[in-house]
């Protein structure tokens, strides 16, 4: 029969080497832990309360400790940098899309919607304005009457009467 | 003698104060009264008128005579436009070519005029009248009305003869202030004589042309398909070719409701976010067809120009 410090050293062993314990000492092991005094002690670890991790705490800890840390001050290249360096940023961005995008588009399309609607106002302002008169196109597409069409009386014709 | 002056000086101020503070209604009554008798005058008279045409300035000049509210203007020897003559009577406008020996006939414009004109006057309250002397023209006393938007952005200004319900002088301004267009007379006589026939055109051999038969064929020359809005509200006022960077735009301007209408037909798509975005309160309905696209234009809602639209056919063939 192995005494209890025996006992120990083989529950050790086994527990290093990953290996099954003797007969008699999982006999002996068995036997110590169905002993009373053990399931008294187990019994009472099992009936203590979870102990939980309080997150309100830690959270009003942390704000605790922000108020108390010294505020750093921007340095003054910090404040400079920064905006330089977004706005040339941006300019490099826009740059290259520029470069990138090719040639710019003809303002021919834009051009032709604003003659339309330039030709559409005027007209309505010039016959508004003419009332029985001409209107531009009208002036603008004038011809002469052809020579041998032309009678040219006067009043110098009627004084020879 | 001190107490006296005074009196004076103060019913003056009075009455200049009254004068101010009425002058938008004296605008307007004025106004009222070319609408309503401009139709009774008779008069001869010389008027030289200027368009904006593109960035410039276009002058001609027009011999004018009116009776009974009929018209007649011919143009002085020696300018390009010597020998056309136009006689517009209530319900007809003829027009005479000499070069093509052509009558035009065209419907009246006389009377959509005083319309447009009328428009301020019944709506009044859109726009801001102001009176003050405007001087003399075509030796003429006159008043000198200037109409604004509710901003006060000048439109119009009209110099109105002291005796007569008679615009003498007129200038009319684009929404930027830019002078668009304006008239004056240079002389006037308000007992003309009036030759007998004034107002008939007679003209042996010459052809007559309906406004709508001129656009037809001004689309088939160039190649345009020879359509037209038919509406029995609208009235084709003219049609003509216009150019921009090399290609024929055709141009058809109608009268609708007292409003104007315009139909463009061009061999080149259009951009109808661009054409809608620049007309301020122009709308526009754009379509294409057999390879053409159409685009209409004027200031009436989006479905009417739409409604209208699917009235662009060809005309049958008159017989």
């Amino acid at each position: 029969m192995m005494n209890q410090r025996d006992l120990d050293k083989q529950i050790l062993a086994a527990a290093w080497d990953d290996s099954p314990l003797a007969p008699d000492a999982e006999r002996m092991l068995d036997a110590r832990l169905g002993a009373d005094d053990l399931r008294l002690v187990s019994h009472a670890v099992a009936q203590l309360e979870q102990d939980e991790l309080s997150l309100a705490w830690r959270s009003a800890l942390n704000e605790r400790l922000l108020e108390l840390q010294p505020v750093k001050r921007k340095s003054w290249w910090a404040v400079a940098w920064r905006p330089a360096l977004a706005t040339g940023l941006a300019a490099s961005v826009l740059t290259v899309a520029l470069f990138r995008s090719g040639p710019a588009p003809s303002s021919h399309a834009e051009s032709l919607e604003n003659e339309l609607i330039r030709i559409h106002l005027d007209s309505a302002a010039a016959l508004d304005l003419a009332g029985t008169g001409l209107v531009p196109h009208e002036v603008a597409s004038a011809r002469p009457a052809p020579v041998e069409e032309e009678l040219d009386w006067s009043s110098v014709d009627l004084d020879l009467l | 003698m001190s107490r006296t002056v005074a009196t004076i000086a103060a019913l003056a101020g009075l009455g200049a104060l009254a004068l101010a503070q009425d002058a938008p209604g004296r605008a307007f009554e004025l106004l009222k009264r070319v609408v309503d008798g401009s139709s009774s005058v008779d008069y001869s008279g010389k008027r030289v008128i200027e368009f904006k045409v593109g960035p410039d300035m276009k002058a001609h000049t027009e011999l004018v005579l009116r009776s009974q509210g009929r018209t007649r203007i011919d143009f002085p020897q020696g300018s390009s436009l010597s020998g056309q003559v136009i006689v517009e009577v209530p319900d007809r406008r003829e027009h005479y070519f000499p070069d093509s020996n052509e009558i035009r006939i065209l419907p009246p414009r006389r009377q959509d005029a005083v319309d447009r004109l009328r428009f301020f006057v019944e709506e009044k309250s859109r726009f801001k009248f102001d009176v003050a002397n405007g001087g003399r023209v075509a030796g003429r006393n006159t008043q000198m009305i200037t109409v604004s938007d509710s901003k006060g952005n000048k439109l119009q200004q009209l110099w109105i003869d002291d005796q007569k319900p008679l615009v003498l002088k007129r200038t009319m301004f684009d929404p930027v202030g830019t002078l668009v267009g304006q008239f004056e007379f240079v002389t006037i006589d308000f007992e003309p004589r009036i030759p007998r026939d004034a107002f008939r055109i007679r003209r042996r051999g010459a052809t007559y042309v309906t406004v709508e038969q001129h656009a037809e064929r001004l689309a088939k020359e160039k190649g345009f398909a020879p359509v037209l809005l038919k509406d029995s509200q609208a009235k084709l006022e003219f049609a003509e070719m216009r150019q921009f960077m090399g290609k024929d735009v055709f141009v058809q301007v109608y009268e609708f409701d007292g409003k104007r209408l315009t139909l463009f037909q061009v061999e080149r798509d259009l951009d109808t976010s661009r054409l809608g975005r620049m007309g301020r309160n122009v709308k526009v309905h754009t379509w294409t067809s057999s390879g053409r696209s159409f685009a209409l234009l004027g200031e009436l809602s989006k479905a009417k120009l739409e409604e209208l639209a699917k009235k662009v056919s060809e005309r049958r063939s008159e017989s």
